[in-house]
């Protein structure tokens, strides 16, 4: 599928288009700390990563999530990121012509809302599975866009005199741009990782992730140019995942 | 109602007895009528008291007939007065070893979900622990079998050694299996071999349900 656009994109137009990049090799690093009060889950989260052409991603989540009861959490977070690329910032400059810029030192501000089910999948073996499926919506300030994340996380939980000692996940996540782009979905991860419980407070893993996105001509360009397109880029990434908890662990 | 129906039906043992408690730790109280008592080591548990444990807590009584039963923490169980002599459950969980000598008089476990014949010498029962689990028994074997009769249907089911089950609430018993939680449950009866404190949570689906990573 990426393929295919990617040729759509050389065939049909040429010159003042993005061109595909070819899948880099990035690392990343999440930190979280969580402060559990009840059926309140404070939640402070700072990502950092490497991205193609020199882009630096960042970002920091502040906010809670509350437990309805043990299948059911619900999320309201503050974010603010910077390095992501949108579909405008392929723009014209009057020396270098095309081309994307650098968003690595913009900032943005977010408004996300969560609501999350969990089931415990006891029939598996091993019985301490769950599976989780997040819906979270996110509002951009910065230019009013609207996506719909939808992830499914898989967890088996290795217990060790019946506490968690590792974890093991495999997540899948797709984003489905509400008001913007022509794509049903312009971003799709998935991730495996594996985290190590230290102690009730603190908990340290790695991931591993494949992770795909395009971009598609804004109307502005198109009016310019008359062309339109949509290009694809991928990227491997190598992660490590820091937890720390706080609060009450029961 | 639910809750008077887990106070006044229980886990039910068919059993004889009165007994004394030969070892505790932590707040162990001992109930005669309207008087409660702080358990003393030697003290007798008769006819119709109860022993009830605290947070943290556990009490050993050793029966008449030889069987012992570990009264874990946060339970509370009664010795009967019934002239059929039956064993309360009434909160929490125990452990019961039962020898050869006494297994003349079958065992039997009473729940409005199903009766549960012991044949073996060593199990566990145990209510939910919480809200919405508590009036849920949970009982594993540990050595010999146990026949699980589900009172909604009368289908007998052979829980042999090693292997658990759950009476939901009302509803029919759980086909036996080795189960996650009868692994971590700590067997020792005797203070000898050192730590007796059950520190195994049977109901870890809360607890993995309530793990946060993400």
């Amino acid at each position: 599928m990426i393929n295919l656009f990617l040729v759509m994109a050389s065939v049909a137009f040429a010159g003042n288009i993005p061109a595909g990049a070819p899948t880099v090799n990035t690392g990343e690093v999440r930190i979280r700390a969580f402060n559990e009060m009840q059926d309140l889950s404070a939640l402070a989260e700072i990502r950092e990563a490497g991205q193609a052409d020199n882009q630096q991603y960042q970002s920091i989540l502040l906010g809670t999530y509350y437990h309805l009861n043990d299948h059911w959490r619900a999320g309201v977070f503050y974010q603010r990121q910077y390095g992501v690329r949108h579909d405008e910032d392929w723009q014209k400059d009057t020396v270098t012509g095309w081309g994307w810029i650098n968003t690595s030192q913009r900032g943005e501000d977010l408004a996300v809302i969560d609501l999350s089910p969990k089931l415990h999948l006891g029939f598996l073996p091993g019985e301490t599975w769950t599976l989780e499926f997040k819906n979270r919506y996110e509002y951009n300030f910065f230019d009013q866009d609207q996506n719909l994340h939808l992830r499914q996380t898989l967890t088996y939980f290795w217990l060790k005199q019946d506490q968690p000692f590792l974890h093991f996940f495999l997540q899948c996540e797709q984003v489905f741009p509400l008001n913007y782009g022509v794509m049903p979905i312009n971003e799709q991860w998935t991730y495996l990782g594996m985290v190590y419980q230290r102690s009730e407070s603190v908990q340290l893993g790695f991931f591993a992730a494949t992770q795909w996105q395009s971009w598609a001509n804004t109307s502005q360009f198109s009016a310019q140019t008359g062309n339109s397109y949509v290009v694809s880029a991928g990227s491997n990434v190598l992660g490590f995942l820091a937890i720390f908890k706080m609060g009450n662990h029961d | 109602m639910l809750s008077s129906l887990i106070l006044l039906t229980a886990v039910q043992l068919a059993y004889s007895y009165n007994g004394m408690i030969n070892h505790f730790s932590g707040d162990v109280t001992v109930v005669t009528g309207d008087q409660s008592a702080k358990a003393k080591i030697g003290a007798k548990v008769g006819s119709g008291d109860s022993v009830k444990t605290g947070k943290d807590s556990l009490a050993m009584l050793l029966m008449s007939d030889g069987a012992v039963i570990k009264i874990n923490e946060k339970s509370e169980h009664q010795v009967p007065k019934e002239a059929e002599k039956e064993l309360t459950l009434k909160a929490g969980s125990i452990f019961s070893k039962i020898p050869k000598q006494a297994q003349e008089q079958q065992f039997r476990i009473r729940t409005p979900s199903a009766v549960i014949g012991v044949r073996g010498t060593q199990f566990f029962t145990s209510f939910g622990q919480d809200d919405k689990t508590k009036a849920d028994v949970w009982m594993c074997v540990n050595e010999g079998s146990v026949e699980v009769t589900s009172t909604a249907n009368q289908k007998k089911v052979l829980v042999h050694e090693g292997e658990g089950v759950l009476v939901p609430d009302g509803k029919d018993v759980t086909p036996p299996k080795k189960y996650e939680w009868t692994k971590g449950l700590n067997w020792k009866m005797d203070p000898k071999d050192g730590d007796l404190v059950n520190r195994s949570t049977i109901n870890y689906e809360k607890k993995i349900l309530r793990e946060e990573y993400d």
